[in-house]
């Protein structure tokens, strides 16, 4: 155990973290204070630097012998669960077209006669059968044409919800971390047993860092209904919730962390937070 | 809009000063009525150079990719203070702002009759805060003074009904926060 902590990886270096605010780790001298206040209490985790094994996908049995560091404000930052649902809700419903349409009385496609005389019928006096009163005629205050249900969420709401939500799922034990994507053979079989004997969910979500997959993993995953692949650049709230297991390659890990932190200490945050525009180029 | 074009054209055949073009276009000016770019030996010189020396000045003016960290010393013309007291040394902790600046709030509600503070970023025990916060803030209002807070625990939020920004600022300051 102890070799192997020797052996873990800082393979991060973060580039961010001198403005980053490491006064989010804990120093050693700083211990012993002289206040009367009780001595400090690492709460829940949040306040320490966040770790995770790294696996691979080599062999079915989990070999893991290094450790990953990851950046306590993107993947041990206080969960907004408020955040995270917005993010899904806006996530449903920005692509959401509302196709329910109803008929007025002049679009309604009926005889326009007078269904019977003004007078002498003993009935009520009616001009056209294409009428809200009749059955089969318009409708009143019915649904017009289609309806985008499109909204932008606020920029920032949307960074809160990546970093939340993968915090969440460190802390539930839903997050590994894995070297690369290679697996040994195509065979669905092999990654099917590999996630039932890690105990992973039965729905995993694998994230790389690049958008050309390995071919065997590929192959593998092109079978399994349940599982999936995708680049760093398709992360989304919705999705890590959809699967039970996320997991992410070292390089993934990687470029998330740098992107998110880039734009959770970017001076121009009001610039990226301005009102959406459809023609927006970034 | 027909007689200017005449004249800028005009000018532009007989290349004349440009300065009628521009007395006359003023208030509707468009892409149209503004004078054409001509090659670069009519306009301010120049000269390119690759000292590293002079990069140094073009690289002071190209904007900030991350906020840096703040400077040091004490007494700032503005008045903002650093946060000199490190993770560890009180059982809670806040965090600065992206901005270096206190995350102390004032949420104004209810067309402007509920005020409530609200501190954010609160790392560690957020209970010994408000613990210590609410006994601060009685000793300054009197015992009489109700201070009821509310401690969102998952979030680090914690919020003190009423407008308490300067003193909770102040105290923060004080305890190097």
């Amino acid at each position: 155990m102890l070799n192997c902590l020797s052996r873990q990886i800082r393979a991060l270096p973060f580039t961010f973290t001198a403005s980053c605010r490491l006064s989010t780790l804990p120093t050693l001298e700083n211990i012993e204070s002289t206040e009367i206040e009780e001595p400090p209490l690492i709460y829940g985790g949040y306040t320490n630097v966040r770790q995770a094994w790294v696996s691979n996908l080599d062999t079915t049995k989990d070999n893991s012998s290094a450790i990953i560091d990851l950046h306590p404000q993107v993947f041990g930052s206080r969960p907004r669960i408020d955040i995270i649902h917005e993010n899904v809700v806006w996530q449903r419903k920005y692509r959401y077209v509302s196709y329910a349409n109803t008929k007025v009385t002049a679009e309604v496609c009926m005889s326009g006669k007078k269904p019977w005389p003004q007078k002498g019928q003993g009935r009520a006096r009616h001009g056209t059968r294409r009428s809200p009163l009749f059955k089969g005629g318009s409708v009143i205050h019915g649904p017009r044409s289609h309806k985008t249900h499109f909204y932008m969420l606020p920029f920032y709401k949307r960074v809160y919800g990546l970093t939340s939500t993968l915090s969440v799922k460190l802390i539930q034990d839903d997050l590994h971390i894995v070297k690369n994507l290679d697996l040994p053979s195509d065979d669905p079989e092999y990654i099917k047993n590999l996630v039932d004997s890690r105990l992973w969910g039965p729905s995993v979500l694998f994230i790389d860092d690049t958008d050309t997959m390995p071919r065997n993993i590929s192959l593998a995953l092109n079978e399994i209904k349940h599982m999936n692949l995708m680049p760093v650049y398709g992360l989304n709230v919705y999705s890590m919730l959809k699967y039970e297991t996320l997991v992410l390659t070292v390089a993934a890990v990687k470029k998330i962390q740098e992107r998110l932190l880039y734009q959770l200490h970017r001076p121009d945050c009001n610039y990226a937070n301005r009102k959406f525009q459809l023609n927006q180029q970034n | 809009m027909a007689l200017r074009l005449l004249i800028k054209n005009a000018i532009i055949t007989s290349g004349v000063s440009l300065r009628i073009n521009n007395s006359i276009c003023k208030r509707d000016s468009s892409y149209r009525s503004s004078p054409i770019a001509q090659d670069p030996s009519h306009y301010t010189k120049y000269e390119v150079s690759s000292s590293p020396e002079e990069w140094k000045f073009v690289e002071r003016l190209l904007p900030l990719t991350i906020i840096p960290p703040p400077p040091d010393g004490k007494n700032f013309p503005s008045g903002w203070q650093p946060q000199t007291a490190k993770f560890g040394q009180y059982p809670y902790f806040v965090h600065r702002t992206r901005n270096h600046m206190l995350p102390v709030y004032l949420k104004v509600s209810m067309r402007g009759t509920r005020r409530i503070t609200q501190i954010n970023n609160v790392d560690g025990d957020i209970w010994k805060l408000e613990e210590a916060l609410k006994k601060y803030l009685q000793k300054v209002y009197g015992d009489k003074r109700i201070i009821a807070t509310k401690v969102h625990e998952v979030c680090g939020h914690l919020c003190i009904h009423g407008d308490h920004v300067s003193r909770v600022n102040e105290w923060l300051l004080k305890k190097g926060l």
